[in-house]
């Protein structure tokens, strides 16, 4: 969506550094909002804190402000430094956020390649394509 | 925006063959990343909005029937 996609996105991915002090800092930002896991009974107590995150590594979650996936790692391109090295930074509402670059999501959208990655496909190659056009203008 | 199909790059000439809508996608090139979000949101928005309108519908219809 951020790169100019027209499909409509029911969660936000989030990748992660699993370094220890950023394993803290995700569990205190989320905390406020009440992450749970999704697709698991209410009855499974889950807290996430710094031993869930260090004992998992993709999580999707359930909170206050929407679903949210927590992403250790990316499949296709690989762990938070790898990911952010095809990552550009975009000015989002006043806050400069790094985001997967086009080539970056073609790359893990063609390694998941399950039915509905495969469907925006021809999408994003369409985007990076236009973007080619922009930057030699 | 090139005029014909044989004009296009290939991979917006598959695009266009997949039923994308190209001036759609170079008007979100257009937008800053925000833009690109705030124009979501309201699409979002729109979406609960006919989902809300749609599900009166059928509770006005199912009470009528019932009545």
């Amino acid at each position: 969506m951020l790169q100019g996609s027209a499909y409509v996105t029911a969660d936000f991915d989030l990748c992660y550094s699993r370094k220890r002090d950023n394993l803290e800092k995700l569990a205190h930002a989320l905390s406020p909002f009440h992450p749970l896991l999704r697709a698991i009974p209410d009855q499974v107590p889950f807290r996430l804190d710094l031993s869930a995150l260090r004992s998992g590594m993709n999580f999707t979650l359930t909170t206050d402000v929407g679903d949210v996936d927590i992403l250790g790692e990316v499949t296709g391109i690989g762990s938070y430094q790898q990911v952010e090295a095809v990552s550009e930074v975009m000015e989002i509402f006043g806050v400069n956020c790094k985001v997967l670059t086009l080539e970056g999501l073609i790359k893990a959208k063609r390694a998941l390649a399950r039915a509905k990655d495969l469907r925006i496909l021809p999408e994003l190659e369409a985007l990076a394509e236009i973007r080619k056009g922009e930057k030699k203008n | 925006m090139p005029q014909t199909q044989n004009e296009l790059p290939p991979a917006l000439k598959r695009a266009s063959e997949e039923g994308i809508d190209l001036s759609q996608l170079y008007e979100r090139m257009s937008l800053t990343p925000t833009e690109r979000l705030r124009k979501h949101f309201r699409m979002a928005a729109a979406v609960r909005e006919l989902r809300k309108a749609g599900q009166k519908h059928r509770d006005r219809n199912r009470s009528s029937e019932t009545a």
